[in-house]
């Protein structure tokens, strides 16, 4: 079994006492086998209450460029979480048990970047949601904001979010990138602010995030759809069509799903990110069934190929 | 006599969903509607209703005519539906988002599509749903989660030709990636 290193610093006295209680329970439980150390420098995982951007620990060599888990002591708006790892003190069992084995996996893959503090990070919002959809805390309230300190509020539920409508809009044409969400102290929405559906800013958020796979997906990886987004609600063009269609039929590669759709990768890449952000994918390893499967799914009749070509003509005449 | 087989596109689902309409927005003729006074204002509050079928046509370029059918939306005229949908190479579920019995709807329509053998490629529009958060989506897409269908379900109004066109396409996209009935392969 893979041994990691973890070393707790900056944390409340309460907080820490309570993670080692917990690690000693679940060491032997978790995926790989872990070990604490006192210097961070020694760490492969550093847990800390001190992650804000512009603090000195996470500047510190030491630190950068490990895997961090934030570790959430009080409702600081100003906090600014760029890890997708977060733990709300008091901790519950199972969410340190699923911290500490989601990163053992993120650990098997080191070509994944990690959030950056240097820049703008295009999914630090993404990763915070993908870590806070882990939490379940409907009772509160989590912000973000763009460069411009444009804020968006979400319900620790993901069930809902608010913000201003031009920051939206924005959003929605990709021209602005959001930063983490932390938590916040929000009494009321502001009447001015539009609650989009939550699924509509996951989809943009990340299908105008990057052109490359998102961080928590591998190339390497077969996807299925499990369900269709709503194309009714957020618009669509045809190759995403043509690719969510493949992806409902059978488990694609990135590749198998260029050869049969003709897409290019950066719309691949776009459109796995904002199903998977959305929860509408699954993900497995790529086996020797799935390619057979492929190769099965892609044969489609003459008479079928030629309707297709006859119908998709007509449509256009009708539009 | 010709061996091409009969191509039709099959707009079903309950009264007042929208099937005329839908079909009346993409057909290259004027529908042809046999629709009649609405004797059952208790299920849906209209002045005519279809009762045995309407119908449409799109022409291709190579001569080949897809028929647009219209299944009729009341329960007593049910076995036109399996009559209708036999054969099609799609079927597009049309469904009442504002109604109480919208999902029950849902189960008896996808109940008749699945006992076709082949099961045909379908995709399933909501009207009068509101937002793509709506409580009846929602309801609606887990039902189909728990059925074990990976269908296609959008938010629509068939009053716009760009939804109904939408979900033609997403039917056409699922034909391309191999749904459908085997023996037009």
């Amino acid at each position: 079994m893979t041994a990691r290193r973890l070393a707790i610093t900056d944390v409340g006295e309460a907080a820490a006492h309570a993670l080692r209680s917990i690690f000693d329970v679940l060491n032997g439980r978790t995926a790989c086998r872990w070990e604490l150390v006192g210097d961070p420098a020694d760490a492969d995982v550093v847990a800390t209450s001190d992650f804000d951007t512009n603090s000195s620990r996470t500047h510190d060599a030491r630190v950068r460029g490990k895997r961090v888990i934030a570790i959430v002591e009080s409702t600081d708006a100003r906090a600014r979480v760029q890890t997708p790892y977060i733990l709300m003190h008091p901790f519950r069992v199972m969410q340190v048990l699923s911290v500490l084995d989601e990163i053992a996996d993120d650990l098997k893959h080191p070509e994944l970047r990690i959030a950056s503090n240097d820049g703008p990070n295009p999914w630090a919002f993404a990763e915070s949601v993908r870590a806070l959809s882990a939490l379940s805390a409907p009772a509160t309230w989590y912000r973000a904001q763009d460069r411009n300190g444009a804020e968006i509020i979400v319900t620790g539920n993901l069930h809902g979010c608010a913000c201003e409508p031009q920051l939206f809009e924005q959003i929605r044409s990709g021209t602005t990138t959001l930063g983490a969400l932390a938590p916040a102290l929000v009494h009321s929405v502001p009447a001015r602010y539009v609650r989009p559906p939550m699924t509509e800013l996951l989809w943009h958020n990340a299908i105008t995030a990057s052109a490359a796979l998102a961080p928590w997906l591998s190339a390497r990886g077969s996807f299925r759809l499990v369900r269709w987004p709503d194309f009714g609600s957020i618009p669509s063009t045809r190759a995403q069509l043509q690719m969510v269609a493949a992806l409902s039929r059978r488990a694609c590669t990135p590749p198998e799903l260029a050869r049969a759709t003709g897409a290019s990768e950066p719309e691949i890449h776009r459109l796995l990110n904002a199903l998977s952000l959305c929860g509408l994918l699954s993900v497995s390893e790529y086996t020797l069934a799935d390619r057979s499967e492929a190769a099965a799914g892609t044969s489609v009749g003459g008479v079928i190929h030629a309707l297709i070509g006859g119908l998709r003509r007509s449509l256009m005449r009708v539009s | 006599m010709t061996d091409m087989p009969e191509l039709k596109l099959v707009f079903t689902g309950p009264m007042g969903a929208g099937k005329t309409t839908a079909i009346a927005a993409i057909s290259d003729m004027a529908p042809v509607l046999t629709d009649v006074a609405n004797s059952d204002r208790a299920a849906f509050d209209k002045d005519s209703t279809t009762v045995a079928l309407d119908y449409g046509q799109l022409s291709l370029d190579d001569g080949t005519v897809v028929r647009l059918y219209g299944t009729p939306g009341q329960e007593r005229f049910g076995f036109m539906r399996t009559i209708l949908c036999r054969g099609a190479i799609g079927i597009i579920l049309l469904l009442d988002g504002s109604r109480d019995d919208a999902i029950s709807s849902l189960d008896d329509f996808l109940g008749g599509i699945r006992k076709l053998d082949p099961m045909p490629a379908t995709v399933i529009g909501v009207g009068r749903c509101g937002s793509s958060d709506a409580p009846v989506l929602v309801r609606a897409k887990h039902h189909l989660q728990q059925l074990g269908l990976t269908l296609p379900m959008f938010r629509v109004d068939v009053r716009r030709r760009e939804d109904v066109l939408l979900l033609v396409e997403t039917l056409v996209c699922l034909l391309e990636a191999g749904a459908g009935p085997e023996t037009m392969q």
